[in-house]
């Protein structure tokens, strides 16, 4: 049988092959330095996506909010059975309660329709007052987007949650999220089917409020703890426990007057305030997209004058 | 069963220490009923890395505790790296002392663990610190949310063991795995 000879290698492959041989050999020595020194390689990787979050790279923050949606989705579906089981419990603790909530709510009823009759008396006299005054009666009209909360970080570190509401409903960074008692929080981050809250609560989140009914401005600071403290209040405040705190409007964040808490405490150490919000059921939240009035055009005329002058004015 | 389905169940059972990991990460993410953001929870994931780092080193290694640190800062909303550097601090605590840890009693094992999460909420505490402008974070939470995990930590070895048993990879005739 004839032998086929094989063909001669020329200079061209041979140099090929000694790449190869080469590329794998460096691949290997890489392979076993990353074995190695694993915990090094990845602590290195870590310190440089810190730095690339501090530097607000705008990779990190896309990977960020992707992250996001991903969780969001996974989560969602992961809570039903929680909430199966949280329903059982709740209608078993509904059971036990009502009767109790029977008898309080009809004591209440009477005290509020005492209350309606009070508020109605008010509010005429408030629009009377607001005509005079030449007042909006409210901000600007608000679109409300109802969201759930689909996540929480359970960290000791920060006070978020994430909602099933991104972009594609029109949510934006920036925006007041309220529960049905009050605020809650911000909008930190938006991915495109889910978004980031920043709770009061959080060491990072600063909030312009006014205190009633003194009406003093004020900061209101979380500290990562159930009490937020109000900061940067006037020289001699006049502030004390029980007062409504709302939100100022100052600097055109967030709208003005929203129901934000109640001060608590009042000592040395600062103000504390209780949010109005309720942690504990904080399973759907709404987004309020509000814009700030356009600042009044620089030929405006200054309003007139109220009371006397103005009355003196008249015919 | 099968040549590749036999093979398939192999490699997920291998990947079985880092998937419930992840699922750590993801029940540490979830909202919990009348959970106040002020009330302390254990912290799930540096429980089930601990357990897998000392039982299976060579299916959650160094890459596996940086992959969980990632994915907890990504779909947790903290600064990407944050938990992934407190996890592999935490991880040079037991690489290659596996063995030794896991012949001491249980109670030693278990102060094994606190050091563990000291290490990693001290990190995580020293970089948020950082992060804020080196402002020090408060640390009441830190401790209690570290207390709680703790406390929790030996009931979970329970939950896991089953699943350790089905990561038992069959032995070859050879005696190797």
């Amino acid at each position: 049988m004839a032998r086929v000879a094989a063909p001669t290698p020329t200079a061209q492959d041979i140099r090929r092959l000694l790449w190869q041989r080469r590329l794998r050999l460096w691949w290997l020595l890489l392979r076993r330095l990353l074995r190695r020194f694993a915990i090094l390689t990845g602590a290195i990787l870590c310190a440089v996506l810190l730095v690339a979050a501090k530097l607000d790279i705008a990779l990190v923050r896309f990977l960020q909010a992707r992250a996001g949606d991903a969780a969001a989705l996974v989560l969602d579906v992961m809570r039903l059975p929680l909430e199966a089981v949280g329903r059982v419990g709740e209608t078993i603790g509904d059971i036990v309660a009502v009767w109790r909530e029977n008898r309080r709510l009809e004591a209440e009823n009477r005290r509020l329709l005492e209350w309606r009759r009070e508020a109605i008396r008010l509010s005429v006299e408030n629009q009377a007052l607001r005509r005079m005054l030449a007042m909006p009666t409210l901000p600007l009209p608000v679109r409300r987007t109802a969201a759930r909360v689909v996540a929480d970080p359970g960290s000791a570190f920060a006070h978020t949650r994430l909602i099933d509401a991104g972009s594609e409903r029109g949510i934006r960074v920036g925006m007041a999220v309220m529960d049905d008692r009050g605020l809650v929080g911000r909008v930190v981050a938006v991915g495109r089917w889910s978004a980031r809250i920043l709770l009061l609560l959080d060491s990072t989140s600063r909030i312009p409020v006014v205190v009633e009914p003194s009406g003093d401005h004020a900061l209101l600071e979380g500290d990562n703890g159930p009490y937020p403290r109000l900061r940067f209040l006037p020289l001699e405040p006049r502030v004390s426990v029980g007062d409504r705190v709302i939100t100022s409007g100052a600097g055109g964040l967030l709208p003005p007057g929203l129901p934000v808490g109640e001060v608590v405490a009042v000592d040395e150490r600062g103000v504390k305030v209780r949010p109005y919000a309720d942690w504990t059921r904080l399973d759907h939240v709404v987004v309020l997209d509000w814009q700030p009035p356009p600042p009044p055009p620089a030929d405006a005329q200054p309003a007139p004058p109220i009371g006397p002058a103005t009355a003196e004015a008249e015919p | 069963m099968n040549p590749i389905g036999g093979s398939l169940a192999r490699i997920l059972r291998r990947r079985l220490p880092a998937a419930s990991a992840l699922l750590a990460v993801l029940l540490d993410l979830m909202p919990l009923p009348d959970a106040a953001p002020e009330r302390l929870f254990p912290l799930l994931t540096p429980m089930v890395a601990f357990h897998w780092a000392l039982r299976r080193p060579d299916l959650f290694t160094p890459f596996t505790f940086l992959l969980v640190g990632l994915v907890f800062d990504a779909a947790g909303g903290l600064p990407l790296g944050t938990s992934g550097l407190a996890l592999l601090a935490a991880c040079a605590l037991v690489h290659g002392r596996e063995r030794t840890l896991l012949a001491q009693p249980p109670l030693l094992l278990w102060g094994g663990f606190a050091l563990f999460l000291a290490v990693f909420e001290a990190v995580r505490w020293a970089i948020a610190s950082a992060w804020h402008d080196f402002e020090p974070r408060p640390l009441i939470p830190v401790l209690g949310e570290y207390l709680v995990t703790v406390l929790v930590q030996p009931l979970l070895v329970p939950l896991l063991a089953p699943l350790e048993r089905l990561v038992e990879c069959p032995r070859h005739a050879t005696g190797s795995r």
